[in-house]
């Protein structure tokens, strides 16, 4: 990048944070993806009037432009193939109003999620998408990938909660939507916002809904001999008309994988489901009964608690399996390849099946663990990344992957995201999604080479040298 | 890259999903990615990769970081995070100037503060008395051997850690004179002498009353008990302090403790270097020390040195000194 357009850059933005020097600019080129790709300069914005400024500087020299939050996603959407400006969203971090009675907040998109559920949590609401990386991602980074977690099932993801926001698209500064809970005025572009991985515009507020707390949550803990009975059990669960606030899946590669890597003690058996309901007391009690019978028969053993600490080790064993499974040994570390594939709910056992044996074709191992209640399942490939023929393997086994999903009635990916990584199997309209993106981007400065852009093979921009 | 080859599966088994960054949401200095564990991680291996040269950013990247473990704490895939960070600082040829001081005063006197030492002989328990140690505290350790009965032989000198940590290696003498001596007991109150000297089975101070059983006095104070990480996390001496304080008065907790305590950023190293951050680290103790309306006391002397500049804080070296009858 030529050294006027920095020039005009630090005239925006102070010195201290426009960074220039290589090992910034390396290691801001990681996210959780196996991808990895350096920026020309990264500018650690502030506010709106900065974000909007370098856009426009941007939107002049045509120049790439890549919005990052806490960098967590796992296809790559944050790595800047093309180079250009990398935005650190993270200093936009101001909660700036909770309005409970209206039901909505209103925050910056470097927001952390577990911050703003900290805030909310004093009031007795919460904002309840709760992805995995909860702790760490960022509200920007979550509206970006339509991030949402567990607790889907019941309370949706972070795409239901969306009332209104502030972008910054090539063409200028916009508010989008409204404060209000219902909204029929013309198109919902906040909604388009939701899942466009920075390749429309940097979202720099945003408008959000709210949800009570529960009053009390319970989770039992099923073990099952078989894969496939667990996913019946799933079905069933689902079937009754219980609506769980949270149904999780782990088959024994996950759970293997956990009782390595943390002091959890899970059960060491084929699969094992978590089953999360929230309500009243008694409601919650009654409901964790009706889940116990509805299991019998299918199920090895099946334990309950009500216990606030004995329910977080467990979330914990649940949060820990993506990454506890690059400690599986083996020399073999986990790569987020294939890991977030949707199937209808009840298709989930043959899914599963499937992909164990496809990872048995390939001579690689597939860990598979998941949203089992909405059909979002996660699979984790285990290889050596220094292996080129590993590599090879993987990439083969991942496109069957995909065939195996599409045949089920399945889609790519149910929160994480198109990036690179999942680029050649995305789903809907491409042709549609292209005539949006140049619309609102016609100089393809958005965070260029992403999701319907991507024409290569996934095993590209490696991280792993 | 023979320190970091070590590491090169560790650095490889690193997911990228920045758990490492969550006990930082406190802290207003993380200013960008090569503040947060995963970032010095990526530079490591930028650095063992050859895709990044040495530069004085990097230098200063890879020396902003206590190790003080508590990343480690929140890291699912159990990554060695410092290992690999210490490691990086062992291939880099460039120190900070703050460091260059701390390498040249150990090399002409033997101190990382370029003091004297101090030395006396007695029977075959011996306290090493440090750099550190001696600066902040001597007196009151005299005294408190005195008070214990014990005729302790004093050996002196920096045991060489803090300058280990930031990626030299350094010789001291004082294993040399622990043999000399023939000392069978060896007894510390800083925990980086402990790591040290670890070859000798060193007691820390605590431990030490403790197995000794003192009579002591009761005060009416509160007092809030903060582990140093190395103390705690690398040497996992939690109990002994908690016993001993709460002998002698109201022993009060951080919210974060044990294994999750907050770092204090008195470590001399990162202090030199890095002033204005381990003035915010030590801000969040004394702060909610003062919410709580509890005394700090500290059990390592870089924490004491370091806490008593900004608010109220004894060292366990001075309260059990007063307390023992
Ligand atoms: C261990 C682990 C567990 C995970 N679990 C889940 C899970 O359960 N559910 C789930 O949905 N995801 C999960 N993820 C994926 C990831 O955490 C989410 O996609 C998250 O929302 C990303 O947020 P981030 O702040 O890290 O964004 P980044 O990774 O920094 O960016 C993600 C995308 O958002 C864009 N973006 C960021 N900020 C803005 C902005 N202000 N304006 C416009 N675009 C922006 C970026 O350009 C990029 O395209 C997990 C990841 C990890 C590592
Ligand atoms: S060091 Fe651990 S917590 Fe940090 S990014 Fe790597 S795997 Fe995640």
């Amino acid at each position: 990048m030529e050294q006027k357009i920095v020039d005009e850059i630090r005239k925006i933005v102070d010195e201290s944070r426009v960074l220039t020097d290589k090992p910034d600019l390396y290691a801001y080129g990681f996210d959780a993806s196996i991808h990895h790709a350096m920026p020309d300069v990264v500018v650690r914005v502030k506010n709106a009037e900065e974000v909007e400024k370098i856009v426009g500087i941007a939107n002049q020299y045509l120049i790439p432009v890549v919005a990052r939050g806490a960098g967590t996603g796992l296809s790559g959407q944050a790595v800047p193939i093309e180079g250009g400006i990398l935005l650190d969203m993270t200093s936009m971090n101001r909660i700036k109003e909770i309005h409970i009675e209206d039901l909505y907040c209103v925050v910056e998109p470097g927001v952390i999620y577990a911050k703003l559920n900290e805030a909310l949590a004093e009031y007795g609401f919460f904002f309840p998408p709760s992805p995995g990386s909860g702790d760490v991602c960022t509200i920007g980074g979550m509206i970006a990938a339509n991030a949402s977690g567990m607790r889907a099932i019941k309370y949706g993801a972070t795409r239901d909660y969306i009332l209104g926001m502030e972008v910054v698209f090539p063409h200028g500064r916009v508010r989008l939507g409204s404060r209000t809970l219902k909204n029929s005025a013309g198109y919902q572009i906040e909604r388009l916002m939701v899942g466009s991985e920075g390749t429309l515009g940097i979202i720099t507020e945003a408008t959000l809904r709210i949800s009570p707390l529960p009053e009390k949550r319970g989770v039992a803990l099923a073990s099952f001999d078989d894969v496939v009975k667990a996913g019946e059990g799933v079905a069933a669960i689902i079937g009754s008309g219980l609506i769980p606030s949270a149904l999780e899946i782990m088959d024994h590669v996950c759970i293997q994988a956990v009782n390595n890597a943390m002091d959890i003690g899970l059960p060491d058996v084929e699969a094992i489901l978590l089953i999360e309901v929230d309500g009243k007391e008694g409601e919650v009690r009654e409901n964790i009964k009706k889940v116990a019978e509805i299991l019998k028969g299918r199920v090895k053993n099946i334990e309950f608690t009500y216990d606030d600490e004995e329910m977080a080790n467990l979330w914990k064993g649940r949060k820990g399996v993506l990454p506890s499974l690059s400690r599986y040994g083996e020399d073999r570390v986990s790569v987020s390849l294939a890991d977030d594939m949707c199937v209808p709910i009840s298709k989930i056992p043959y899914a599963i099946k499937e992909f164990q044996e496809i990872a048995k074709k390939y001579n690689i191992i597939i860990g598979t663990y998941g949203h089992a209640g909405d059909g979002n399942l996660h699979t984790k490939v285990l290889i050596n990344p220094k292996e080129e023929d590993e590599w090879k393997r993987a990439e083969k086994a991942v496109a069957e992957i995909y065939k195996a999903v599409e045949r089920l009635g399945g889609i790519a990916s149910g929160e994480h995201g198109i990036g690179i990584s999942k680029a050649p199997w995305i789903n809907g309209d491409v042709e549609t999604m292209e005539m949006i993106k140049k619309a609102i981007d016609p100089n393809n400065i958005m965070n260029p080479g992403k999701m319907t852009q991507w024409k290569g093979s996934i095993i590209s921009h490696l991280r792993y040298r | 890259m023979k320190m970091l080859e070590k590491y090169h599966d560790e650095m490889l088994s690193c997911t990228g999903c920045a758990f490492c960054k969550k006990s930082y949401a406190a802290y207003e200095f993380p200013e960008k990615e090569s503040d947060y564990p995963k970032g010095k991680i990526m530079l490591a291996y930028g650095l063992y990769t050859k895709e990044l040269e040495e530069n004085m950013e990097m230098v200063r990247a890879l020396q902003k970081c206590t190790l003080c473990k508590r990343c480690e704490v929140d890291c699912p895939s159990l990554i060695k995070i410092t290992d690999i960070i210490k490691a990086a600082r062992f291939e880099l040829s460039t120190l900070l100037p703050e460091h260059e001081i701390l390498v040249d005063n150990f090399r002409r006197t033997n101190n990382i503060l370029g003091e004297e030492n101090f030395e006396r002989d007695g029977s075959r328990i011996a306290f090493i008395m440090g750099c550190m140690v001696k600066k902040e505290m001597k007196d009151a350790v005299i005294s408190l051997f005195d008070k214990l009965g014990v005729d302790v032989t004093i050996v002196g000198g920096c045991c060489g850690h803090p300058i280990e940590k930031i990626g030299r290696k350094v010789e001291t003498d004082i294993g040399k004179k622990l043999r000399e001596k023939n000392i069978e007991k060896v007894v510390l109150s800083c925990p980086n002498g402990m790591l040290a000297l670890r070859e000798f089975n060193p007691m820390h101070i605590t431990q030490f009353v403790l197995s000794l059983n003192p009579e002591m006095k009761r005060e009416e104070k509160r007092y809030i008990y903060h582990d140093s990480s190395f103390l705690g996390r690398y040497l996992g001496i939690y109990d002994e302090p908690r016993e001993l304080i709460g002998r002698v008065a109201n022993l009060v907790e951080f919210d974060e403790r044990r294994e999750r305590a907050k770092q204090c950023g008195g470590e001399i190293e990162f202090r030199r270097a890095f002033p204005q951050e381990a003035e915010e680290l030590a801000m969040h103790l004394i702060k909610e020390a003062r919410e709580k309306n509890a005394t700090i006391v500290t059990a390592s002397p870089h924490c004491y040195g370091h806490l008593k500049e900004y608010g109220e804080v004894v060292d366990i070296v001075h309260l059990l000194e007063r307390s023992i009858i």
